[in-house]
């Protein structure tokens, strides 16, 4: 491995340790200690905030929380787009595949921002109602980026089960009578999967990202539910008052997870090409 | 086999591109954002500062520029600083925040029946425009306020109240009422006359003030310039820039560095910092800033008096006095403040801070096991951080409450449809209102269709009394009695009292304090040192 890649393991160890030890270490996360704007020290390691709340554990809850929605929205694309991306790579060329490809590229042709903001400015920051599902504006933001991601991890999928389907062991499969959808539920599915979870890996950065920028500007997770972004967003008032560690400690954690997920994401890929199968 | 591998064909780049779109999105959003707190970098260019000041003009920066500038339409602070130096009004204030005669030749001449009121209007005063103010404009302004199909602030101050405004010669003006409105006394003193051809104009305004509408950059800039052929004391500026600079944090620096000399929407944490600067004034006024706080009384839980009484005695109104305004609001009973005819600082019945045992046994009583609710607030800034205290205030007495966040126009949907339980805004009446609690109150009346399920006949017959007194000192008695009923039926709940707050620099005389508890901020007067 790496330097680089050692780099993103160490990042990565750190957020985690942050997102998933962290809140059951501190406290309440909207609990007023007394303090207005402390100073990062021995009793609030990470300083206080404008509401007098403690920011590590602001912080970890925060990072929890985007985290929790980093990997729903990149769990929701996965199911979704895999299947798809493994019927259009399995039919590669033919109408089954044109057909998904086409819906997948008109979707991708709305940014993924631009789509998530379109959608909120329209039903709202607060909950909302799709269908029968009631929608908090936690799942809202979950669902929307998992959407957005569908296209990017259906082209991996249909490119590598591109590459699988050429193989000799399907032929050798279909001949000997094992019914098509086994084949791709099964052998094909299963030999396309590291390079799909590995870009998952990489996407997680990118989820935690746009779920910092969209409630940074308001429109993700509502207060007084924590998240890096929204906390972000609180602090940009406050960076004139001499409360620098307002913004720069949820800044830290955001670049901490971003750059982690991403070198780790880059190893692994490097991983697999050297070792891989082919 | 294809001649990329997927993965690397998609791993750095992608998330680079999509890093930088992500980035590049919520920099353009940032950058047009219309509300206040956008958080855009957008300073006052040096040209609109420095230089300008030597010419004698002013530079004010506000949080934003409505794209409506005709203060007949609204009676927002934020459209009426503007073009406060622009028009005038029949009665103005003067410095005892007494009612005086401007456009209007003396007292008002009102019948013995209260029904009639006729005004003389002073003679030899002219628009911008060089047209001869006359009693045409004022029937015209009038006309329009009076007029329900205006949808303008003002019909809210007139409709059900004045029946026809005719002018019997050129220089006077007869007002019919439907019934005795001692109030609209103060009403003249705070609607600007405007020209009648300028008063459906949504985008400009012309009046008969010291100042005239020069040049308007919509939603950015909008300059005034003196008029010389003013009817009064002509102003030493000769000019006023209004500047919109969105984020308040950048506003305060642009003060600093000189760029701006004005500048309201002062954050009251920034008060500290502020007074350390010598050159920096920071002007804290208690003015008719009000929050207020809304029950749907039509839906259960909240059409029991007892639970919103032990939502008011389980409020945490030091927490939001000492977390959110730095100390420097007011700890608040009924809903009337100490800048508005009525306020009573002898009332006395809620704690400072939450009484959860009191709030329980209220609950108790009203046989409410577990009070679970929504408080719907507008995205402002300084609102969702007086939601974040109150929510844990409550959670002391195990009330649970959920903050449901809307921006301005969602939020005035459903608040005006009743779909809340509980609602709360800010809200500033003194360009409307003056030092009366007209609008704040008014809401309260049984008959009004803003008003979700309260009726006390005592609130009715005082707010009928209040309104017809002629004499203020009735009037105050009124209100302060509305005050007591309403606090003591716990519906209408403000935590605290906010101050009015604006910083000047100290090369620009002295802003009148006693003006800015009416909510205004007088430019004419000022001058350079």
């Amino acid at each position: 491995m790496s330097a680089l890649t050692w780099t993103g393991v160490v990042l990565l160890v750190l957020f985690l340790l942050l997102a998933v030890f962290g809140p059951l270490l501190a406290g309440d996360p909207d609990a007023q200690t007394g303090q207005t704007l402390a100073a990062p020290g021995m009793e609030h390691l990470f300083g206080t905030d404008h509401l007098q709340r403690d920011l590590f554990a602001r912080a970890a809850e925060g990072a929890q929380v985007s985290l929790l929605v980093a990997v729903a929205a990149v769990a929701f694309g996965l199911v979704v787009a895999v299947p798809a991306g493994l019927v259009a790579g399995y039919f590669g060329g033919r109408w089954p595949d044109d057909l998904i490809m086409r819906v997948l590229e008109a979707l991708q042709a709305l940014p993924l921002f631009v789509f998530a903001l379109f959608v909120i400015g329209i039903t709202g920051t607060g909950d909302s109602q799709l269908g029968p599902l009631p929608l908090t504006s936690t799942t809202k933001v979950v669902l929307l980026l998992g959407v957005g991601f569908i296209p990017y991890f259906a082209r991996v999928t249909r490119s590598a089960a591109l590459v699988e389907v050429q193989e000799d062991y399907v032929d050798a499969l279909r001949v000997i009578g094992v019914p098509r959808w086994r084949v791709i539920a099964g052998e094909v599915l299963v030999n396309v999967l590291p390079p799909v979870l590995v870009q998952a890996f990489l996407w997680l950065g990118v989820a935690i990202f746009a779920e910092s920028a969209l409630s940074f500007l308001g429109l993700g997770i509502q207060p007084p539910r924590p998240s890096l972004g929204n906390i972000l967003g609180d602090a940009t008032g406050y960076m004139l008052l001499g409360a620098w560690w307002y913004s720069i400690i949820p800044g830290l954690v955001i670049l901490v997870a971003t750059v982690g997920f991403n070198l780790v994401g880059d190893g692994l890929g490097d991983a697999l090409d050297a070792h891989g199968h082919r | 086999m294809t001649d990329e591998h997927p993965i690397r064909a998609l791993s750095r780049r992608r998330f680079l591109t999509a890093a930088g779109v992500l980035t590049a999105g919520a920099l353009t959003l940032a950058a047009c954002g219309g509300t206040d707190d956008a958080g855009a970098g957008k300073t006052a260019t040096d040209g609109a500062g420095g230089a300008a000041k030597a010419a004698g003009t002013l530079t004010f920066g506000v949080g934003s520029i409505s794209d409506y500038l005709n203060p007949l339409s609204t009676t927002s602070s934020r459209v009426h600083w503007i073009t406060d130096p622009v028009v005038e009004s029949l009665y103005t204030y003067d410095p005892s925040l007494a009612s005086v005669p401007l456009l209007a030749d003396g007292e008002p001449e009102i019948s013995s029946d209260g029904l009639t009121w006729t005004i003389k209007l002073k003679q030899g005063v002219t628009f911008h425009n060089g047209d001869p103010f006359t009693a045409a404009h004022v029937v015209e302004t009038l006309t329009f306020v009076t007029d329900p199909k205006s949808t303008s602030d003002w019909t809210a101050y007139f409709v059900g109240y004045v029946k026809k405004v005719t002018a019997p010669d050129e220089h006077t003006v007869k007002i019919t009422l439907t019934t005795p409105f001692g109030v609209l006394r103060s009403h003249l003193t705070n609607l600007p006359i405007v020209h009648k051809d300028y008063v459906r104009k949504t985008d400009t305004t012309m009046g008969t003030g010291p100042f005239k509408m020069d040049k308007v950059t919509q939603g950015q800039q909008v300059t005034l310039t003196a008029n010389d052929a003013y009817h009064g004391s002509k102003p030493e500026l000769r000019g006023v820039v209004f500047q919109a600079v969105p984020d308040p944090a950048t506003r305060l620096v642009n003060l600093r560095e000189g760029k701006i000399q004005i500048m309201t929407g002062v954050s009251p944490e920034s008060v500290g910092l502020l007074k350390q600067d010598d050159e920096i004034r920071v002007h804290q006024v208690a003015a008719p800033t009000d929050i207020v706080t809304y029950f749907n009384a039509a839906k259960a839980p909240f059409d029991n008096v007892k639970v919103r009484q032990a939502l008011g005695h389980a409020m945490d109104r030091k927490g939001v006095r000492d977390v959110v305004y730095a100390g420097t609001a007011t700890i608040a009973q009924g809903p009337i403040g100490p800048a508005t005819e009525g306020h009573d600082p002898s009332l006395q019945i809620y704690a400072e801070a939450p009484d959860p045992a009191k709030a329980k046994a209220l609950l108790a009583e009203a046989g409410v096991s577990s009070l679970d609710f929504t408080l719907m607030i507008t995205s402002d800034p300084v609102m969702k951080n007086i939601g974040q205290v109150l929510v844990e205030g409550w959670k002391q007495a195990g009330i649970t409450c959920t903050l449901e966040v809307l921006d301005i126009g969602p939020w005035v949907k459903k608040w005006a449809s009743g779909e809340y339980q509980m609602a709360m805004t800010g809200f500033e009446s003194g360009f409307g209102s003056g030092r009366t609690a007209f609008t704040l109150l008014g809401q309260m009346s049984s008959r009004n269709p803003l008003n979700f399920g309260y009726k006390n006949d005592e609130v009715d017959k005082l707010l009928g009394e209040a309104w017809a007194a002629t004499d203020e000192a009735a009037r105050v008695e009124a209100c302060k009695k509305i005050d007591k009923l309403l606090a003591d039926d716990a519906i209408l709940l403000p935590p605290v009292y906010p101050q009015m707050i604006v910083a000047q620099r100290t090369d620009l005389s002295d802003i009148d304090e006693k003006l800015m508890s009416v909510s205004r901020v007088p430019l004419p007067p000022l001058s350079f040192a």
